[in-house]
């Protein structure tokens, strides 16, 4: 029961003997720090499974180092075939013909694994899209709610109702979210156009065309505006956390000088309060990629041959196009692919590159925030 | 924002008179500031927005669920779940007949049927290991003309592969050094053309058939008892189905003719706009060819409830027949296991007997004209224990058993989450050295950015098969629940979903203990009180209603996670089995969420079903506002004075 | 500006039976633009097109990639976008007009038929294969043969235990496939007289799942198409002592046919594609994959 460091040395004869209470104390933070070490010990065997599992699938020995491929290919299926001397061959579907061709009778038997052949440039696209979009948007209405609620609000009833619904927004569950995005972006949302569907809820004519309330339909646009609100009320908070750093100063001084509220908020607080709204959304964007929920019924698609912009729509196919994204991808392999051998290297690559994604833009977020705090001490 | 940002020069103005703004004479700045009022507005316009559209799909549901509920009554398939009710408690009970007579037979033939079994898996795997040379042997064998020598040599390979195959199994310690032999020498030349089973197999199947004969013969009167048993039902299961027969044509004919109405309006409106004429033919003769003719509920009920004196007259026997079957059954089983089954079922035995004789009084008290109100839509939805879909008899959307697994699932998650980021956030703040805490708050915030998909990906491909395999280790026996069968449960699931709820259980409590005035630990220590006094006695319960918001709005995490428990839960639609105590949490289960996105996807817009999803939305969406809010009530009832 | 699902398909000729009710007038003329913006591209356009293909698992996870690919290969010039959710949204689909081919492991019901007819889309049946259902175990469960009734009582949950059928003593996991697949409801009828399966069945995402669960659960049992009845873990087992292999089609119990459904008569590239499926070709990539091709 001794600590180990007296235990090293000569036992000093005249050293007090712990009593009971304290032996009982040390029990006690003892397991308080084995509580602690233990969260800590599950997290890190999970991220070292990922990494032991994932990393060699992305990186090698040779030139250039990462395995280019599995980053700039489409998913496709994979075939393993094998002749009859009990040869195994790996291939996507035309090195399949190929081999088949060459083999002849030889062939023995020929297993196809869906997704798991090729590489996952579609859910890097995707997911890419989905959040760019989704940002702007969150950002767009994120950052004018928090000046209001920083720079305009007084207190009164509708602040506690803003307030309140920021708290509420946070607390409801993602695929509530989904069904939001599918009730509204997917089915609702207005449309200009010529033809418009039955379906639409109401349509305006507006002369030269027509608006029609029909939807956006399963596209990026209808997902990142369900991601948007999802993570709207973390922006939001981030957001006013920062407008509230900026010193009462500097928006005292801008006013003295007779400059008008817009002016000062704009000239004054925004470009202070910047950089950290900036970084909080970082953890922001990490959620947003990382939700898989919202995009369900919304945007992700389980398999597309095509990138969003090589449809019929063209680059406009950018927004109104339903898409492969990382996170439904993962889904997809850990649902409806058997696990073995041929499949873990789709399984476990996507999952490494997602998490090395997700984590990069965490970490970055909670570097850059400390170093803004250093830097901006008023 | 750049259109509105004012150039220089109108400042000035903007003092004495509000300048012009696209043309309209209003204030610049007040327009500005309508503008971020607005943005603000949106987050409630959103809340309102969610709660419309979960609204607008969701509350069709009474209705049509109720249409839906009305047809089951007046089609009279409920009046037919009136007698599958016994007829279910029957075969339960009769499996319970059957696994007791079959632990009793077992005594006998066990023996045999582990060689016999063991040997067949053994043949099995020795037969995979080499498929690729039997077919060479196949091949070899059905093409004409092969040389002998090069079907002999595939042979060769075939049996040397064969051997190698026979050396690598282990087999279980039931045969003798001469049955060894023989097997190793059987297996090892297994050719596919052979045309008789090798001969040991052939023995070993005869001592099986024997033994089986022999037991069949000692436990013939228990075994006759058991079939007498399950004859007992045969008249009442052919009337039952029937009617049963009957009342689905005439459900099927009122769903048609439902669809037929729908589908009559919409060509008819398609017809009314249509712009040319023979456009409007098409649709006026498409409309014109649906017919509608009126369901004659009253006459298709009455073939049904003819048969109720039948019924009626069937009962009395059936009683008879299973209780002289009952008498058969021996009073204790010759093992263990049989006896305790056989005493489930006389426990049992006497609720069956009286719901079967309670079953035609309540069949005619039946009416089949007798209306559903819209309440009861919407209790069988709350409160009903079955989800059924796509059935082909009836569809039930009854939430219960989705709820029981949410809540349990966020149970054993809080269980699991609650102590240690409680104990975290005592540690992190009070006990850790500052180094320890630059380490231990990163790390812990880090886990929040792990995606839930990837941690659904870790339970079905790690967690899995680790607590499978831990509970088949001998030592580990004692834990209720072990050894697990099935290897995506519930306790997997609140496992990872535990994990989750860490990050924001440990922030928000350590919040709480941080918030308690430096003035109570200062008073405290100023009384002698120990470092670990002043934490639990004083610190802790100060601070113990930020530990309860903490709690709640981990709560609020779990219940509302989806890909979690859609990938790990194990999808099993049903109130989990209380009977095993703690082990039903190594049972699966399907969750409020995890059935959403199951399901969604996949039905039809507008259906019943789609509308019964959006229903579990609106459920789902209420709890998290009712934990927000209880959450909140706490934290403002106990906050602390200002010190 | 957003135009989502404004113009027809290109490869529709104009007088496609596939009536917008309402607003027929603007509908013919943007098709009339299109056609003629389709003569001018005609070339770019057509190798561009996408075929969507929407529908059952059974078939869409495997077999349909397959040929695809295989059509793809042959100089089919068309893209595919495939979605394997189960048969139900074959129909939801091509009813909202999302899909150009439905795939389906069970026939069209009645009232998915005049759904349909409302939305204008009148639904046209393809047989393309037939599939038997397989009921896998795990391999190292010795029962290899079950009688029908014995199955039916599994699935209803009228039989639990192992022993009851002269296996292990154990309880008997059910896995079945979710509600929205055909193979769920066919088997529902095949092997079920239409009862309701047992509470305590679980549902899987797709045939895979299926394969994955049984080959990992000793007491486990599922059914799934024939072409995944090999999987590792797993063994097909006989029924009523008749195995499920391509030979018995005729004898085994629960076999099947598939379909593809389309809008109409099929035209263009849909036409093409269902054509190679019926040739030599498709029917060679069938049985590689463990389907019985159509006759």
């Amino acid at each position: 029961m001794h600590a180990p460091a007296t235990s090293a040395l000569l036992e000093n004869p005249f050293a007090k003997r712990r009593s009971h209470r304290e032996t009982y104390e040390f029990i006690v933070r003892s397991v308080l720090r084995g509580a602690t070490y233990l969260i800590l010990f599950a997290t890190a065997a999970i991220f070292l499974h990922i990494i032991v599992k994932g990393s060699p699938i992305l990186f090698q020995a040779k030139a250039p180092f990462i395995n280019v491929e599995f980053l700039t290919k489409l998913p496709e299926t994979l075939h393993v075939l094998e002749d009859k001397q009990g040869h195994i061959y790996k291939t996507d579907p035309k090195g399949a013909d190929a081999i088949k061709h060459q083999l002849g009778d030889n062939l023995r038997q020929e297993k196809t694994i869906s997704y798991s052949g090729g590489g996952i440039l579609g859910p890097i696209v995707g997911t890419f899209l989905l959040v760019l979009v989704c940002i702007v948007i969150a950002l767009f209405l994120g950052i004018s709610s928090a000046i209001y609620l920083s720079e305009y609000a007084k207190p009164g009833k509708f602040i506690e109702w803003v307030r309140l619904a920021i708290l509420n927004l946070a607390g409801v569950p993602s695929v509530v979210f989904g069904l939001f995005g599918l009730g509204v972006f997917v089915l609702a949302a207005p449309v200009f156009t010529n033809t418009p569907l039955d379906r639409a809820l109401l349509v305006i004519p507006l002369g030269f065309t027509q608006m029609s309330f029909q939807g956006w339909d399963t596209s990026v646009l209808s997902g990142a505006f369900t991601l948007a609100f999802v993570i709207l009320p973390v922006i939001i908070t981030a957001s006013e956390e920062c407008l509230r750093a900026v010193p009462m100063g500097f928006r005292e001084t801008s006013l003295a000088l007779g400059a008008t509220r817009w002016q000062t908020i704009w000239r004054s607080v925004l470009p202070f309060a910047m950089p950290g709204i900036l970084t909080s959304s970082i953890l922001g964007i990490a959620r947003a990629a990382g939700e898989t929920a919202p995009i369900m019924f919304t945007a992700a698609l389980a398999f597309k041959d095509k990138l969003p912009w090589q449809g019929e729509a063209g680059f406009g196919g950018v927004f109104t196009e339903s898409v492969q994204a990382l996170p439904y991808h993962i889904y997809t392999l850990a649902a409806r692919i058997p696990q073995n051998e041929y499949s873990e290297r789709a399984q476990y690559g996507s999952v490494f590159v997602f998490l090395v994604l997700v984590m990069t833009l965490a970490t970055a977020s909670v570097l850059l925030r400390r170093k803004l705090r250093a830097k901006y001490k008023w | 924002m750049n259109e509105e940002k004012p150039s220089p020069s109108s400042d000035f103005q903007g003092l004495i008179k509000p300048p012009s703004f696209l043309g309209l004479r209003v204030d610049r700045q007040s327009l500005i500031k309508h503008f971020f009022t607005g943005s603000a507005a949106v987050t409630i316009l959103t809340l309102f927005l969610i709660m419309y559209s979960l609204l607008k799909e969701g509350t069709g549901f009474i209705p049509t669920y109720q249409f839906e509920l009305k047809v089951y009554r007046q089609a009279g398939l409920e009046f037919c779940d009136f007698i599958q009710k016994p007829l279910t408690e029957n075969t339960a009970l009769l499996s319970k007949l059957n696994r007791a007579v079959n632990a009793d037979t077992a005594t006998l033939t066990q023996k045999a049927q582990v060689r016999r079994d063991a040997l067949f898996l053994a043949k099995g795997r020795v037969e995979e290991k080499t498929a690729r040379l039997r077919e060479a042997v196949t091949e070899a064998v059905e093409t004409a003309n092969t040389p002998p020598e090069k079907l002999a040599q595939a042979r060769q390979a075939l049996n040397e592969a064969n051997a190698k195959a026979v050396g690598e199994e282990a087999f279980p310690d039931v045969y003798s050094a001469e049955e060894r032999r023989q097997i190793a020498s059987d297996l090892g030349t297994l050719q596919p053309d052979a045309a008789e089973p090798p001969a040991i197999i052939k023995t070993l199947s005869a001592e099986f058939a024997e033994q089986d004969r022999i037991a069949k013969e000692k436990y013939a009167g228990f075994l006759e008892a058991v079939e007498a048993f399950e004859e007992a039902t045969e008249p009442i299961v052919e009337l039952h189905d029937g009617i049963a027969e009957l009342a689905k044509s005439t459900k099927e004919a009122a769903v048609q003719q439902h669809m037929a109405e729908d589908a009559k309006a919409q060509l008819l409106a398609a017809a009314e706009s249509a712009k040319t004429p023979e456009a409007k033919a098409n649709f006026q003769k498409e409309a014109d060819a649906t017919s509608l003719e009126a369901i004659d509920y009253k006459g298709k009920i009455e073939p049904i409830v003819a048969k109720l004196p039948e019924y009626e007259a069937m009962v009395p026997t059936y009683v008879a027949a299973i209780k002289a079957a009952m008498e058969k059954v021996p009073q204790k089983g010759e093992t263990k296991e049989s006896t305790a089954l056989i005493n489930e079922v006389r426990k049992q035995l006497p609720k069956h007997l009286t719901h079967a004789e309670e079953s035609p009084a309540l069949m005619k008290a039946w009416q089949w004209d007798k209306p559903i109100p819209m309440v009861q839509a919407l209790t069988a939805f709350l409160f009903g224990g079955d989800w059924i879909t796509n059935s082909s008899w009836q569809d039930f959307y009854g939430v219960v058993p989705l709820l029981t697994g949410s809540l349990l699932i966020a149970v054993i998650a809080l269980v699991i989450a609650l102590p240690l980021s409680v104990g975290a956030a005592i540690y992190t703040n009070q006990f850790a050295s500052p180094r320890e805490q630059e380490l231990i708050k990163p790390f812990i915030e880090f886990i929040q950015a792990i995606p839930s998909v990837v941690l659904g990906f870790i339970g079905i491909s790690v967690v899995g098969d680790l607590i499978k395999e831990t509970s088949n280790v001998a030592w580990l026996q004692w834990i209720p629940g072990f050894p697990v069968q099935e290897r995506l449960n519930m306790f997997n699931a609140g496992l990872l979903l535990a994990l989750m709820a860490i990050p924001t259980m440990f922030s928000l409590a350590e919040d709480a203990i941080q918030n308690v005035p430096r003035a109570f630990s200062e008073a405290s220590e100023a009384l002698g009180a120990t470092k670990l006094q002043t934490v639990f006695r004083v610190i802790f319960p100060a601070s113990l209603s930020g530990v309860f918001a903490a709690m709640l709005l981990g709560l609020g995490r779990i219940i509302g996670e989806t890909m979690v428990v859609l990938l790990v839960a194990g999808n099993r639609i049903a109130i989990p089995d209380f009977s095993d105590g703690i082990g039903t949490v190594f049972q699966p289960a399907h969750t409020l969420t995890g059935i959403i996105a199951q399901e969604l996807g996949e039905v039809s817009k507008g259906s019943s079903h789609w509308q019964a999803l959006f229903m579990v939305g609106i459920l789902l969406f209420t709890i998290s506002l009712l934990i927000n809010f209880v959450s909140r009530k706490v934290v403002k009832r106990f906050q602390l004075p200002k010190i | 500006m957003l135009e989502v699902g404004l113009f027809p398909k290109v490869e529709k000729p104009v007088q496609s039976r596939r009536v917008k009710h309402n607003r027929t007038h603007q509908h013919m003329k943007s098709t009339i633009i299109t056609s003629l913006l389709a003569l001018a591209f005609t070339a770019g356009l057509n190798a561009q097109s996408v075929l969507r293909v929407r529908g059952s698992d059974t078939l869409g996870a495997k077999l349909v990639p397959q040929w695809a690919e295989q059509f793809k290969k042959q100089g089919g010039g068309v893209s595919f976008d495939i979605a394997a959710e189960g048969s139900s949204t074959a129909f939801t689909n091509l009813a909202a007009g999302t899909a150009e081919i439905g795939m389906s492991s069970r026939k069209v019901k009645d009232d998915e038929r005049t759904f349909a007819k409302t939305k204008g889309v009148f639904l046209t049946e393809h047989e393309v294969a037939w599939d038997m259902i397989a009921v896998v175990v795990n391999k190292n469960n010795p029962v290899a043969n079950l009688t029908k009734k014995q199955i039916a009582g599994i699935f209803t949950g009228a039989i639990k235990d192992w022993s009851e059928v002269g296996g292990t003593p154990g309880p008997i996991s059910v896995y079945t496939r979710n509600t929205s697949s055909g193979t769920y409801k066919d088997w529902q009828t095949l092997a079920m007289k239409g009862k309701d399966y047992a509470s305590s069945s679980q549902k899987m995402a797709g045939n895979e799942q299926i394969v994955a669960e049984t080959a990992g659960n000793a007491g486990g049992i599922g059914y799934v198409g024939l072409a995944y009845a090999h999987g590792k873990g797993i063994k097909a087992i006989s029924v009523d002592g008749t195995a499920p292999t391509p030979e018995n089609v005729k004898g085994y119990a629960y076999s099947r046919p598939t379909f593809f459904y389309t809008n109409g008569a099929p035209q263009g590239k849909v036409k093409e594609f269902i054509d190679f499926v019926h040739s030599d070709a498709g029917k060679k990539v069938s049985q590689l994959v463990g389907f019985i091709p159509a006759k």
